[in-house]
């Protein structure tokens, strides 16, 4: 009865390359994930992705999680997790879901490189991404454009990855194995803590 | 020659566990054989006070591995996750088969202890209802015993286990034995009261469930913790390890063999008599054999089948006391769904503090007293109310300072409502053993044929449009529903195969659990079910058992075995 997790990145990434390849002349252009973007002859975009960098990865964590009054998620380890946890398959990834998404926001601001872009024009980006994502309420859209299914990944992937440590469990909210005596079953939301460890609300 | 034991149990789950209690108790010198690992009370836990951020995938475990090996545990996600993965078997290498235009998913637990370790911990009585419901709507072969049969058992098996839970004087669901129920969350209450309120026939209760909320014996009560399936050192929900093995080891007779799969149960042509098993090895692939006065099959539904029908013998060319033929046959598991998921408005000021590792249920009230349905039997519902919590980050828009700000408390309330509808017994749904696959240890590979006929579709279509009627009354917003069943086997209720009767040309159990055509052969889990009621079962597994043991020891006593 629970629920699977989504997984927006399904397509194979060799059926992808395959089919690209048969796509005709095609151009090529560096990113600011080290990746490699081709472009077909239909002007369709397509996307050979290699690793996303440290930097990317950090600037993206920091962006949806940065820190405030507590650590944020570069200072909780995500930046560290995240990219070994999509390779393994969490959060309906996989070890290429941040170079290519490194390669659709470089896309949005060729010929220049996202990271190369001022705090404000990054943010500007993101948000419109982030908007256009979850513009409707629900479960994810299987036909959702690939730049929306990707951020969907990755910043659900951040949060799950940041209250998941140790700083976001404990630190910025309260983590509580044994509730014990102080358990409660309906009390003011005021009363108590609002806890991390809530496992079938998070995890599940 | 002198039998090894007075009996050999095979299998150390719920019914194992209990098999074994009963029969030391009782005096008797006891082998039990068990195919997985041991686990030890507390010591085995070995994730047990882990938080997220100490295991190597931050808990939610490493998703290409269960995507190559845990391909079917890991659907429950409730249950199965990184910290209790070693509680549930490696499907890759333990294959079964599923028979063309069948889907079956098979949960196991191959460790001392069984899924006792990691079951729902739900606990309900069956009704007269249930009991005569075979022969009530003539599908099916009826139920040799009545609630009266059983009713002192259940008494037993509560005041052991601890059930806690709130009395209703309902027909459909007995009482019992109760230690203080747990209390509601404020949108289960208010759920509860429209429901009460606007649909006479109908209760949401709690749930009565095998925590424990107050000492039993040794065992402290119940943390709120949920990390259940982890195993729990306060011994605070019944499982093998914290409650019956620990009894049958206090009285010395008890033999624990782990990592031994049992081939087959030897039969004696001339006397009529069960005289031990043949077992493999899990490890070293020893072939061994022991001998015993009785044998009790425990070895949940569906291997126990399949062990019977291992042990063929020109006696019985089709499997172990299969004289009926119905060996096998009758396999149910009840029709789930999520019926209907309401958000529940008004109570935003309402929190909880900790992990309540219980539901609330709606007992059933289809075909009960004037009600009267185009299906037969009915349903009960089983829920539960939260807040969401911080993993809606991920699920809407938002980033940075205001996103952290905003996930520093919990999201809206929801309420959800999944169906257990009854499955009838049908003939065509069975355990087979495959012609020519072998597992791990070279045996047959079980072969499972099942399908959901018309009346479960129908129950979980009607069960859809009540939870949403229900939830709708009480003002929720509903924002999903379904009558899509499960795959078969997903309530992890998997029952029959050798049903009790009367009759021994259409049953292989008499009203003691013990086989017509070899009568010091028992079966007392639940492949001893002919009807599946919509209760969980495992009460009923743990009464029947009890009841057997008892009938059993008596017997040999008296020199009838």
């Amino acid at each position: 009865m629970a629920g699977g997790v989504p997984n927006p990145d399904a397509a194979a990434p060799g059926m992808e390359r395959r089919a690209l390849l048969r796509g005709g002349v095609l151009a090529l252009f560096a990113t600011s994930a080290g990746a490699l973007i081709w472009k077909s002859a239909n002007t369709v975009p397509e996307l050979a992705p290699e690793l996303a960098t440290p930097q990317f990865v950090e600037k993206l964590c920091d962006m949806v999680i940065p820190a405030t009054d507590t650590p944020g998620a570069v200072g909780a380890g995500v930046a560290d997790f995240l990219p070994n946890a999509l390779r393994h398959g969490l959060f309906g990834g996989d070890g290429l879901t941040l170079g290519r998404l490194a390669a659709v926001l470089d896309s949005k601001v060729k010929p220049r490189r996202f990271l190369a872009m001022a705090p404000s024009e990054q943010v500007k980006i993101l948000e419109a991404l982030d908007a256009a994502t979850y513009a409707h309420p629900g479960p994810p859209d299987p036909n959702a454009p690939l730049d929306q299914k990707l951020w969907r990944t990755v910043k659900s992937g951040i949060v799950q990855s940041y209250y998941t440590t140790e700083i976001g469990g404990a630190k910025e909210l309260t983590f509580d194995l044994v509730p014990g005596s102080k358990y409660r079953a309906d009390v003011g939301v005021d009363e108590v803590p609002y806890l991390s460890n809530y496992w079938v609300e998070n995890i599940i | 020659m002198e039998p090894q034991f007075d009996a050999i149990v095979v299998g150390s789950g719920i019914t194992g566990g209990w098999s074994a209690k009963e029969l030391t108790e009782k005096g008797l010198k006891v082998l039990m054989i068990e195919r997985g690992p041991p686990i030890e009370h507390q010591s085995g836990y070995v994730n047990e006070m882990k938080a997220p951020w100490d295991m190597p995938f931050q808990g939610f475990g490493d998703a290409n591995l269960y995507k190559r090996e845990y391909f079917v545990q890991s659907k429950k996600r409730m249950f199965f996750n990184e910290y209790t993965q070693q509680h549930w078997v490696n499907d890759a290498q333990n294959p079964y088969s599923e028979a063309p235009g069948s889907k079956f998913d098979w949960f196991r637990g191959y460790q001392l202890g069984g899924k006792s370790l990691i079951w729902g911990r739900q606990c309900y009585r069956w009704s007269d209802i249930d009991f005569s419901a075979n022969k009530t709507d003539g599908e099916g072969l009826d139920w040799p015993i009545r609630y009266a049969d059983v009713a002192p058992w259940y008494d037993y098996v509560e005041k052991f286990i601890g059930v806690s839970g709130s009395s209703e004087g309902l027909e459909v669901l007995p009482d019992g034995h109760f230690l203080p129920a747990m209390e509601m969350r404020a949108a289960e209450k208010i759920v509860k009261r429209s429901i009460e309120e606007n649909f006479p026939d109908r209760r949401l209760i709690i749930g009565r469930s095998a925590n424990i909320t107050k000492q039993v014996g040794d065992r402290g009560p119940c943390q709120n913790r949920l990390l259940c399936s982890r195993g729990c050192s306060y011994g605070a929900y019944f499982s093998t390890q914290s409650s019956t093995l620990p009894a049958a080891r206090a009285t010395g007779r008890l033999t624990v063999l782990t990592d031994t799969v049992v081939e087959a149960v030897d039969y004696d042509p001339r006397t009529g008599r069960a005289t031990g098993v043949r077992t493999v090895g899990t490890k070293d692939k020893k072939r061994q054999a022991f001998t015993a006065r009785l044998v009790v099959m425990n070895a949940g539904t569906i291997n126990t089948n399949a062990i019977l029908l291992r042990s063929r013998s020109e006696r019985f060319p089709n499997g172990l006391a299969n004289d009926s033929g119905a060996l096998g046959r009758y396999l149910m598991d009840h029709a789930s769904a999520t019926s209907a998921v309401g958000l529940v408005h008004g109570i935003d000021d309402r929190a909880y503090y900790g992990n309540r590792p219980n539901n609330v249920i709606v007992p059933r009230f289809r075909n009960v007293g004037d009600d009267k349905q185009a299906f037969h039997r009915g349903y009960m519902f089983q829920g539960g109310s939260s807040r969401r919590g911080w993993k809606r980050g991920g699920d809407g828009p938002g980033l940075g300072a205001d996103l952290k700000k905003e996930l520093e408390g919990p999201g809206p309330w929801s309420l959800f409502l999944g169906a257990f509808a009854e499955c009838m017994p049908n003939a065509e749904n069975r355990v087979m053993l495959h012609k020519s696959k072998r597992d791990l240890q070279g045996l047959e590979q079980v072969e499972i044929s099942f399908n959901y006929g018309e009346n479960e579709l129908a129950a979980l279509r009607d069960a859809e449009a009540q939870a949403r009627a229900m939830l709708e009354k009480a003002g929720a917003t509903v924002v999903m529903s379904s009558a899509k069943p499960d795959t078969g086997g997903s309530s992890i209720h998997e029952m029959g195969g050798a049903r009790m009767g009367a009759d021994p040309k259409q049953s292989v159990l008499n009203a003691f659990n013990q086989a017509h055509d070899v009568p010091n052969l028992l079966v007392t889990d639940g492949a001893c079910m002919n009807s599946s009621a919509c209760q969980n079962p495992s009460l009923t597994y743990m009464a029947l058992t009890a009841r057997a043991c008892d009938n059993a020891v008596k017997q040999l006593k008296e020199g009838a075995l």
